[in-house]
């Protein structure tokens, strides 16, 4: 249960990172790792005992992809009728670039599988990433040492990462190897950026290995075991390591199957900084501040019904099942302030404490106060409700002072007065205070949702914080849309109910004590919940 | 025009000294490859090597200017930070610091070029190799006559016979270019190609050669001489296979002499080494004068998406993007744009003439006139910059200025654009129907105009 929330949250964090790199693609997108024209290379090769395989994979970056989408005029979606024709296509003639060969004799590689995913690049531009799995058969040579050589005719001259890694089964011994055993790329979904891991612009490898007899007949009775994730490298290290001596030892040793070569987005994303010190076009068109904007608006709308704001949306129906719709309204306005205010605040805090704070360690303790908050709050009107209106009277002050509004006028006979007929500016009970308003939409909004302080952070990071700033107004304000549209919904609903059945049991006493109890309840668990991921997080640093 | 620097030198004797410790593939794979995995060694055994950091740095660029990435003038500067970290003070830094510079010049960061120049001028080294940097971000910046003081500073009378014919190139190629700029054609290809003489007696290294090769070819174009231009290009292709400038160069020399499918073919291939957005609009020139629409189509496309990469990547096209929006009449308001986002980094003959373009595109005669003037002010011979200011006075109506312009574009390079050469011809014929119909209708004149 709780790996579920907190993986739709992270959806939707990811979802906002990703409509704000959109939105800011005309400040600083996010290029391709390896440059927006590159195509790199990676070819794992696995000597079997009887056979060799390749797990080739080309990462082409957003200019060749659109070249290739042109050229063919495809749509760059996996789910594009013609994609998969086309990566059946590639599959061979990408195999036409490559050449294998075992002792001087061509070997004819056979395409084992094909995968493609088009992962968003620079401005949510595709790139594609083509993974296929090759296989030859080593059957009918017979030497005792053999060499195989490779090399890769594909895009030669153009910029990218080349990389060939060889393994070996462990019935094979591999003498040399003109290159490492182990990956440093991570089959092209984690280039290494530091200093000492420079591209690698390896294309053409060769290995010398003997099977071993026993080896061989045991390659022969047991086949490979089946893997059911597909092998990602090793972690970099800074030294390769080359093979050198028996491949039985190296750690990156992958079992050889059937399984097809796994892809995956590239996990880092290189800002290319350099270039907006150069020409800052710090201007933004309007359609664009006006699409952000209501991008903003929409997802701030979707977080409200998230697990992350339920206990707002809770609020909201409570205060529509016993308020008006002016206090329907206030409470939205509350918490899109103070979850305006909440995000600033720890995007202030998290500028000046970064580097003693992770921010990811203060969102449980933020979630545990909140959620307390809200559980005290929640048992306090249970008291109210159960005990009538003595504990409600610590609370009655400043009479008058708003009573236009209706605020701070505190009568708690919930047996008196039917919720259901509070009608703003009547004379009948007022059962929602401003404070206790205040205290609704604070803790409602004060947990700043990670995804909020993305934005606010990489906005500041972008030298664009004015934007940041409208955009995270924004997303509250669509956050508190929809908390609003809750309670009047509720309140208008109650209307109609409170014709029917002004005078229920039900709805007078009964209803008001389990929602209170439910408050309660859900205040505690969003404590527990943020105890717990604060324990996570604990547990893995 | 990339700044150039002789950074081989000191690469190679750092591999050298670092020595080949891992078992090299059978691969032809190039030097320089190979020097950035020399020189990742020798920084991990001695990390406190300043010169070992510069030295990688220094291959970083060499990678950058072979592949046309610019990734690696990120890790160019990663490296020299690193190397100016363990030691900036000593005189042995402005090494680390002129190639800081040149990256800079890379990315057209010209102020901090020259900025980076100086310091290394500063630590008083002796060597003079800083100046060229100098210079060259000068050069763009449009002063040329500072740029020339500076390039007269590239001798050293006391340095070894080797390291002086280092500088007489540095020199002559720079100051070739500069001698274009002030329209003396002659004397620029004397002394590029005195320049290129030295670059192969010195057995500098491929790219290097085959770069100033590249460089006397489009010299060679823009006087008119596409054939001894295409000579250049395939000599420069031979030193160094698949070099995507001469492949670019070579293209456009066989589209000036007609021979268009073979451009287009050239063109393809520098496009699949390098995409840059010259070749796409060119190719896209040749397609549709070949009559291959839905092909030109594509690479106009091509062009307007690279384009938009550089609006998210703030890359450093803007002045072909501009050309290209203002040659097809696409985006004009955006070319203007990126003209004048461009002056305010560069303001070169060319960003004067592409803003000149832009400007007469978008109906702004006077500035274009005002423009195209700063263009032609150190009295340079191009054709290009020529047909612009013939066609800004046919507009503002100075009929016998804008023919005597295209003229000029015309004798000097008669082929000067695939696009614009018609045009320009085209312009002309239509000026002198012009005058000669205000001739018969006014005989008095007619003496006088001859």
């Amino acid at each position: 249960m709780r790996g579920r929330r907190l993986s739709a949250r992270f959806s939707a964090r990811r979802a906002l990172i990703l409509a704000a790199g959109i939105l800011w693609c005309s400040a600083a997108g996010f290029a391709h790792p390896m440059g927006n024209f590159s195509v790199s290379h990676y070819a794992g090769i696995r000597l079997e005992g009887n056979s060799v395989e390749i797990r080739y994979v080309i990462d082409e970056a957003e200019i060749p992809t659109f070249q290739e989408m042109q050229r063919t005029g495809l749509l760059a979606n996996a789910n594009d009728p013609g994609v998969a024709a086309y990566v059946r296509d590639q599959a061979e003639a990408l195999k036409e670039g490559l050449s294998v060969t075992l002792d001087g004799q061509p070997l004819a590689l056979e395409a084992v599988s094909t995968e493609v995913i088009f992962p968003p690049g620079a401005g949510g531009l595709p790139t594609m990433k083509l993974g296929f799995l090759y296989r030859a058969s080593l059957e009918g040579t017979r030497s005792s040492r053999r060499e195989l050589r490779y090399r890769d005719d594909n895009f030669r001259d153009r910029a990218g990462w080349k990389e060939i890694i060889v393994t070996a089964a462990p019935q094979v011994s591999l003498a040399s190897a003109s290159v490492p055993a182990t990956d440093r790329s991570a089959q092209l979904t984690n280039y290494p950026t530091d200093l000492l891991n420079s591209p690698p612009q390896e294309l053409e490898a060769e290995a010398t290995f003997t099977v071993s007899a026993a080896g061989e007949a045991q390659a022969k009775r047991v086949p490979a075991p089946p893997v059911h994730a597909a092998p990602i490298g090793q972690p970099q290290s800074a030294a390769a390591t080359y093979a050198g001596a028996s491949a039985a030892g190296a750690p990156s040793a992958q079992p050889a199957s059937q399984h097809p070569v796994a892809l995956q987005a590239n996990q880092q994303q290189t800002p290319r900084s350099a270039f907006t010190e150069l020409m800052r076009a710090r201007q933004l068109s309007f359609s664009i501040v006006l699409f952000a904007a209501a991008v903003a608006l929409g997802l701030g709308g979707l977080h409200a019904l998230e697990p992350g704001h339920g206990k707002t949306l809770v609020a909201a129906y409570l205060v529509g099942s016993r308020g008006t719709a002016l206090h329907a309204l206030l409470l939205g306005l509350i918490v899109t302030f103070s979850h305006t205010a909440g995000v600033f605040l720890l995007g202030a805090v998290t500028l000046y404490a970064q580097k003693y704070v992770v921010p990811e360690q203060l969102y449980p303790w933020l979630g545990v106060v909140s959620g307390l908050t809200i559980a005290l709050l929640g048992f306090y009107l249970l008291l109210q409700r159960y005990l009538g209106f003595e504990a409600g009277q610590l609370f009655a002050h400043s009479h008058g002072a708003y009573s236009h509004g209706g605020f701070g006028e505190l009568r708690t006979d919930g047996a008196a007065a039917p919720e259901a007929s509070a009608i703003p500016g009547s004379e009948s009970a007022k059962r929602v205070t401003f404070r206790q308003l205040l205290a609704l939409g604070v803790t409602g909004g004060m947990v700043p949702c990670p995804a909020a302080l993305v934005v606010l952070l990489s906005a500041v990071a972008l030298h664009r914080i004015g934007f940041g700033l409208f955009l995270i107004v924004m997303f509250s304000a669509g956050l508190a849309a929809v908390l609003i549209a809750t309670g009047m919904a509720v309140v208008y609903a109650g209307k109609f109910l409170a014709g029917r059945h002004t005078q229920g049991r039900l709805i007078q006493r009964w209803l008001p004590i389990a929602s209170a109890t439910a408050v309660t309840a859900l205040g505690l668990v969003i404590a527990l919940r943020a105890l717990l991921s604060a324990g996570v997080l604990a547990a893995r640093l | 025009m990339i700044a150039r620097l002789a950074i081989t030198a000191m690469v190679f004797s750092l591999v050298a000294s670092a020595g080949s410790l891992r078992a090299q593939t059978p691969a032809q794979q190039n030097s320089t490859d190979q020097a950035i995995q020399s020189l990742e060694l020798h920084v991990k055994m001695y990390p406190q090597d300043f010169a070992g950091y510069d030295g990688l740095g220094a291959a970083f660029l060499q990678k950058g200017r072979e592949t046309g990435d610019a990734d690696y003038y990120e890790r160019a500067k990663t490296a020299l930070a690193k190397s100016l970290d363990l030691d900036s003070s000593d005189p042995a830094a402005y090494s680390a610091m002129t190639h800081m510079a040149v990256a800079c010049m890379a990315e057209h960061r010209f102020r901090d070029a020259l900025a980076w120049a100086q310091r290394a001028l500063a630590l008083g080294s002796g060597d003079p190799s800083p100046w060229a940097i100098a210079g060259d971000a000068l050069a763009d910046m449009g002063e040329y006559d500072a740029a020339a003081a500076a390039y007269a500073n590239l001798e050293n009378p006391l340095a070894s016979e080797e390291e002086q014919r280092g500088l007489s190139f540095e020199r002559e190629s720079r100051l070739s270019s500069l001698e274009l700029v002030a329209g003396h054609t002659q004397k620029a290809l004397d002394l590029m190609r005195s320049a290129v003489h030295t670059a192969i007696q010195t057995r500098m290294s491929s790219e290097n050669i085959a770069w100033s090769e590249y460089q006397l070819g489009e010299e060679l174009f823009q006087a008119g001489d596409y054939a001894a231009a295409e000579k250049a290009d395939r000599a420069a292709l031979e030193e160094y296979p698949s070099y995507y400038r001469a492949l670019g160069g070579l293209a456009k020399a066989l589209a000036a002499q007609g021979r268009l499918d073979e451009a287009a073919e050239h063109y393809r291939k520098a496009i699949a080494v390098v995409p840059f957005p010259e070749y796409a609009a060119a190719l896209g020139d040749v397609d549709s004068k070949l009559g291959r629409t839905e092909q030109a189509k594509k690479e106009y496309e091509l062009v307007g998406f690279i384009g938009r990469l550089s609006e998210i990547n703030q890359e450093i096209h803007n002045r072909d993007l501009a050309y290209f929006y203002a040659d097809h009449d696409i985006k004009l308001d955006q070319a203007l744009l990126l003209a004048r986002k461009e002056l305010e980094v560069r303001r070169d003959i060319y960003t004067w003439d592409v803003l000149a373009w832009a400007l007469y595109k978008n109906n702004q005669l006077q500035e274009a006139a005002d423009a195209i003037a700063h263009a032609l002010q150190p009295g340079s011979a191009d054709a290009l910059i020529f047909f612009h200011a013939g066609m800004i006075q046919e507009r503002l109506g100075n009929a016998s200025m804008a023919k005597t312009f295209l003229q000029r574009a015309l004798d000097l390079s008669p082929q000067f654009n695939v696009r614009h050469a018609e045009s320009a011809r085209a312009a002309l014929a239509g000026l002198q129907a012009l005058e000669a119909q205000s001739a018969s209708a006014a005989p008095g004149e007619v003496s006088h105009a001859r």
